[in-house]
């Protein structure tokens, strides 16, 4: 510890701390005392880095790189999008362009995902669940809901990455405990520091992250959440009717989003140890990864694209739950309707409150 | 040895009678430096057994922060001098920018004592005293003595209502002394002309006054008007972007929905103590914003003068 002595700094006013006969760490400037022990195990904190090593996750993914067997593959001219369906759906648009799509005998079937949810509400539901989500929506342009598009909703199995790891964290915190009280003169506030450490773990199972560039993401994250305990291992059968969209976005690609969720969370939980103190800083979170496994998926998600003043509009319809997603347009006449009308609706209350309560 | 010890007697007799000359006459026309006790220039040196006196040739304006112009203060101390010569009023105006560690009320009531405008048996005076201390910016109206009957918290009230759209609203400090010493001058008349006056004959309505025809001390309805387009307009925005919000896509920021509840657990909670602080503030002093003001009705402090007063105004 004698080497890093001069390198310490007070954690009250930054000025170097001097060891003192008595055993404590001492500042010549605030005059406050430290256990050397604190103030090394905060240096020590303060020299770490977080983790986050996948390791051979891919091992567990393509162990057998199976394929699907006796799909049918299209491929669009116009996107590059590539799907497969059964052999008994013929499909003729693109689910992401809504431009014609040929059918290809070159490809073969794409790899065979670990699991699939099967659609569990109609198009019917679907176009329904639309139509609820348009409600509402105040801003919405008044022609865009007579648009006759809705019947071009199409079933698609959308790829997913679904990442499980566990959690090992531990965070730093700068807390306080404020007291205060008052004499005849003064108010005083009393705030006491405290250099607080909670370590924990936590698992996490089947964050899922879309594989497939096609498909906007954060349209596919804010789609969720899905039933995991609804999905069966992977059939060509569940593919009738509908297409599959093929993954091409490694995991490698898609981690950082599931790193950064599961961060977020972890550090949520840990801070909530905190809840004792007035204030919480976080000094340093140290969270790494441990156990990480990835499951390939494929998920049920109507998609709808609607042509719009020359712009595409893509609606996201969960296949499970019927929960739509999807950015709307916005007119413009009706924003300032709706601000000029609230502004003067509001602004003449506001003013007729004020001049019977102060003039 | 005699010829010192005539000097020295002659020396302390007149030491003795320049210290009676100091409390029976007006301090004003001394230096305006503190004195020797940190004081104002027109406080005396020692206020024990202090009583009121009558001044002779006092100013009618005093003004000692320098805000106002050599023709203002000229029209004013004109126009004090008329309601003073017509009604017999002890009033005066006075404005300082610094309270020399005294409240408003103290200092201004201090003023009237220790100067002599007491009028009549009673003693009788008010003061519209502006300050513009930086530790305390407002204005205050005290009357001692016999005045504290007329001066009641009600008429405090009007007379705040009166300057205070003059000087909160414009910063036009005279236009604010014009107006106060219109209303005591309106007061006055009222008093003379009434038998036997009580502060509950007077109607408690003030005329409008002769700078801008408007409604004295009334905010005008333009302020309720914009402050409520104000207020519309934040709302009118705050509206404008919870639609906006509901148009846009908000996907999740945590992956709260796939955390296996039973999985978490704390393997380590430690908890050091490091230093504490504390720190300590001046409670703000009580200081009249509405009606009335603070009235009080005898001294405590080493400082004052020993006689009433009662006192209203706010800060600005």
């Amino acid at each position: 510890m004698s080497d890093r002595l001069e390198s310490y700094k007070c954690p009250s006013c930054s000025a170097p701390l001097r060891y003192d006969p008595s055993g404590k760490l001492v500042c010549d400037s605030c005059s406050n005392e430290y256990d050397p022990e604190v103030i090394e195990m905060m240096d020590s904190y303060d020299r770490q880095e977080a983790e986050f090593d996948w390791g051979n996750y891919k091992e567990s993914l393509t162990e057998n790189g199976e394929k699907i067997e006796d799909s049918v593959v299209y491929v669009c001219r116009s996107c590059g999008a590539t799907v497969e369906t059964d052999a008994t759906t013929a499909a003729t648009r693109c689910p992401y362009c809504e431009n014609e799509i040929v059918i290809t005998d070159r490809l073969e079937g794409g790899l065979k995902p670990g699991g699939v949810i099967p659609f569990k509400i109609d198009k019917n539901r679907a176009i329904a669940s639309v139509m609820d989500h348009f409600k509402g929506k105040k801003l919405l342009p008044g022609n865009f809901k007579d648009l006759h598009t809705l019947d071009k909703i199409k079933g698609v199995y959308v790829p997913f990455w679904l990442f499980n790891a566990g959690m090992d964290g531990t965070m730093v915190m700068d807390a306080t405990k404020v007291r205060m009280w008052s004499d005849s003169r003064y108010d005083y506030t009393e705030t006491r520091h405290f250099l607080l450490s909670v370590s924990g773990s936590m698992d996490f199972e089947g964050i899922p992250v879309d594989a497939s560039t096609k498909m906007d993401n954060d349209v596919m994250d804010a789609l969720e959440p899905f039933d995991y305990s609804e999905m069966v291992p992977f059939d060509p059968v569940y593919l009738s009717g509908f297409l599959a969209d093929r993954f091409d976005e490694d995991p490698d690609v898609s981690i950082p989003r599931a790193n950064e969720r599961m961060v977020n969370s972890a550090e949520s939980v840990i801070r909530s140890e905190a809840s004792d103190f007035t204030t919480v800083t976080v000094r340093k979170s140290l969270m790494n990864l441990t156990h990480p496994t990835v499951k390939y998926v494929l998920l049920p998600v109507y998609v709808l694209n609607v042509n719009y003043k020359e712009k595409n509009y893509r609606f996201a319809v969960n296949g499970q739950t019927g929960k739509v997603v999807g950015e709307l347009p916005i007119s413009k006449l009706k924003s300032w309707l709706y601000f000029g009308g609230w502004t003067v609706g509001l602004g003449a209350i506001a003013s007729l409150l004020a001049y019977f309560f102060f003039r | 040895m005699k010829k010192i010890v005539c000097f020295l007697f002659a020396a302390a007799l007149l030491f003795a009678l320049s210290i009676t000359a100091l409390a029976d006459t007006p301090l004003l026309s001394s230096d305006k430096s503190d004195n020797e006790n940190g004081m104002p220039y027109w406080y005396p040196l020692n206020t024990r057994g202090f009583e009121d006196f009558h001044g002779e040739n006092l100013p009618y304006v005093v003004d000692d922060a320098d805000i106002l112009t050599d023709e203002e203060e000229a029209r004013l101390s004109e126009k004090i001098a008329s309601i003073a010569e017509e009604y017999g009023v002890g009033y005066v105006a006075f404005t300082d920018d610094d309270l020399h560690g005294l409240s408003p009320e103290y200092y201004s009531s201090d003023f009237l004592h220790f100067n002599g405008y007491g009028v009549g048996d009673g003693y009788g005076a008010v003061v519209f005293f502006l300050c513009l201390d930086p530790s305390d910016r407002c204005w205050r109206t005290t009357a001692i003595n016999s005045y504290e009957d007329i001066f009641t918290e009600d008429i405090m009230y009007e007379i705040d209502e009166t300057v205070d759209y003059s000087i909160r609203s414009k910063g036009d400090f005279f236009e604010a002394f014009m107006l106060h010493a219109e209303y005591v001058e309106n007061l006055f008349r009222e008093i003379s002309a009434t038998e036997n006056w009580t502060p509950e004959d007077h109607e408690y309505k003030y005329e409008r006054d002769e700078y801008e025809g408007r409604s004295v001390g009334a905010p005008s309805p333009v302020k309720f008007v914009g402050a409520g387009l104000i207020v519309g307009l934040i709302g009118g925005l705050i509206r404008l972007l919870s639609l906006r919000k509901k148009m846009k896509i908000v996907p999740p920021s945590t992956a709260n929905n796939y955390l296996l509840r039973d999985s978490y657990v704390v393997r380590n909670r430690r908890c050091d103590y490091l230093f504490t602080t504390v720190t300590r503030h001046e409670r703000p002093k009580e200081t009249s914003s509405s009606s009335g003001g603070s009235h009080g009705s005898s001294f405590s402090s080493g400082h004052s003068s020993g006689g009433s007063f009662s006192s209203g105004g706010r800060s600005f």
